[in-house]
């Protein structure tokens, strides 16, 4: 526990800054636009296809 | 180089589990091989707690049938834990004790004050209860198990060789799936209804999720991409094992993935003590909605399905106090099982995409390429269990009424077995959230990341994924 600690610790420190790269900014906005997208879809799909079923 | 094991905790909870469903199967062949496990009722006076769970073994006394039951668990995981390597004589003794703590948490939760549901509360001669149902055990594990965890920390290394809370879960998790099978006879539209918004639920969550928690983490915290990646994944997906994964895709150090699952851990655990709760509060009139939430915000498969399973019993109790409306139980729990499930079946498939884009876009280095068979290598075998089980209790049971009848019969003793290993995973899961971690030096700016995210914008985009997928869906009432 307490080496964990002090490895953590140092890990902290020496970790330098790296900027986002412009591919990483496109994997972010990729992953939410298409999410943003495939939200509506989905959803449209999941209310046409399986309609609330409320027990029976 | 110490060679690789074929047996891994998940495969051996897959072949447990798929062992017990079996033996309960014996009930379509006039057999009822389980009915002798011990059963927990609500209770006020003590000779009523435990009884077999079958009336077949009607004659059998409640503790002969605790004890049956706690040698054949026994049994059953000492001969797996051989075949896993673990220490067994360490085992049994350890198991010993988590057992019998953890069941004894279960009857104390069953005590009719805490348990009794409104329909039975006259039953019992009270005026009053907390109406928590028999699940209440499970909280009363988790807080013993927390109590063990961060105040005695000689006896929760003593015990440690049985803490195993993700194996005790997956096990729950097959026999889940043959529960959930019978139930879904009953209701096919509804089954299907959740199967098919728990994948769009996932689907969401893994696009909108990840990105978010990497670009915060990059952006605002100033993590390195080898960090931002496994936390990303840690915090949004599905805690421990998507941690390892994307690691293992990133190649990034084993230190990385590991100091964040002990995050995760920690982390679970509270979510576990508030969400269940919460969602009590704020999402009785929409039990689905809360099933889902629990899958999608709570990391860890313990962690998720336990909370399921809490909100599940806190739900149906408040929606019967309040409203005289019984809902029948499980299909909380299976709301949040089925989101689970899906997570972790594309927890393989996200790794492998990050792995080739950081391959190929941002860490290029020779000679590294991820595989397609490491996508399968990932694929948690317990899932298939959970399928398998729930397809062949569907097709069996949609036969007609006499097979639904030995279908109900086989889940009942399969149940018993259920709950057992769900209240293993609370009291375990507890013992092994070591919160001293958070004062760890170093740690807290992990920490501040974990709930920046968490709390900032992954439960409430959590809960309006489930929400809109699953507003208006109904569990089936009683």
């Amino acid at each position: 526990m307490q080496l964990e600690q002090e490895i953590i610790a140092q890990e902290m420190q020496k970790m330098e800054h790296e900027p986002l790269m412009p591919m990483e900014k496109k994997l972010i906005i990729w992953s939410l636009s298409i999410g943003v997208a495939s939200l509506v879809l989905l959803y449209w799909v999941s209310a046409t296809f399986f309609p609330a079923a409320h027990g029976v | 180089m110490a060679q690789k094991r074929w047996l891994t905790e998940d495969k051996l909870a897959l072949i447990l589990g798929l062992f017990l469903f079996l033996l309960g199967m014996l009930n379509f062949a006039g057999v009822d091989a389980l009915g002798w496990s011990v059963k927990t009722n609500v209770w006020t006076s003590l000779d009523k707690i435990l009884s077999p769970a079958s009336g077949t073994y009607k004659n059998m006394s409640g503790v002969v049938s605790l004890l049956l039951t706690y040698a054949f668990i026994t049994l059953v995981l000492s001969v797996g834990l051989r075949f896993l390597g673990g220490d067994l004589p360490k085992f049994i003794k350890s198991f010993t004790v988590v057992f019998f703590i953890s069941f004894g948490c279960w009857v104390l939760g069953s005590y009719a004050p805490i348990a009794a549901t409104p329909d039975i509360v006259a039953k019992f001669h009270l005026k009053w209860s907390l109406g928590l149902t028999g699940e209440a055990g499970f909280i009363v594990a988790l807080v013993a198990g927390i109590i063990v965890g961060n105040f005695m920390p000689g006896v929760a290394e003593e015990l440690k060789e049985a803490l195993r809370p993700e194996m005790y879960i997956k096990i729950a998790i097959v026999m889940l799936g043959a529960e959930l099978g019978v139930k879904a006879v009953e209701a096919v539209s509804l089954a299907s209804s959740v199967i098919f918004r728990g994948l769009c639920a996932i689907v969401e969550a893994y696009l909108i999720y990840w990105a978010l928690v990497y670009f915060v983490a990059r952006k605002y915290f100033k993590f390195s991409r080898e960090w931002s990646a496994p936390l990303a994944s840690g915090i949004s997906i599905c805690g421990v094992s998507a941690a390892i994964a994307t690691g293992a895709a990133i190649r990034a150090r084993p230190l990385v993935p590991i100091m964040v699952s002990s995050l995760v851990v920690v982390f679970t655990c509270i979510e576990m003590l508030i969400l269940p709760f919460a969602a009590q509060m704020g999402l009785s009139g929409e039990p689905m909605v809360a099933g889902a939430w629990m899958g999608l915000a709570v990391k860890s498969d313990g962690g998720a399905i336990a909370s399921g399973a809490i909100a599940d019993a806190l739900i149906r109790a408040k929606a019967l106090a309040d409203t005289g409306v019984h809902y029948q139980e499980g299909w909380v729990t299976m709301a949040a099982t089925t989101v689970k499930i899906f997570i972790d079946v594309f927890i393989g498939i996200w790794s492998f995409i990050l792995a080739v884009v950081w391959c190929t876009f941002i860490e290029c280095k020779p000679g590294e390429r991820m595989k397609f068979s490491a996508v399968l290598d990932r694929f948690p075998r317990f899932v298939l269990g959970y399928v398998v089980t729930f397809l062949i209790m569907l097709a069996l049971c949609a036969s007609g009424p006499a097979l639904l009848g030995h279908g109900k019969a086989t889940i009942a003793g399969t149940g018993i077995f259920r709950g057992i290993f769900f209240v293993l995973t609370f009291f375990t899961i507890g013992v092994v959230s070591n919160f001293k971690k958070l004062w760890a030096e170093g740690i807290g700016k992990l920490a501040a990341v974990y709930v920046v995210c968490l709390f900032g914008f992954i439960i409430w985009i959590g809960l309006f994924i489930s929400w809109l997928f699953f507003h208006g869906v109904k569990p089936p009432v009683v």
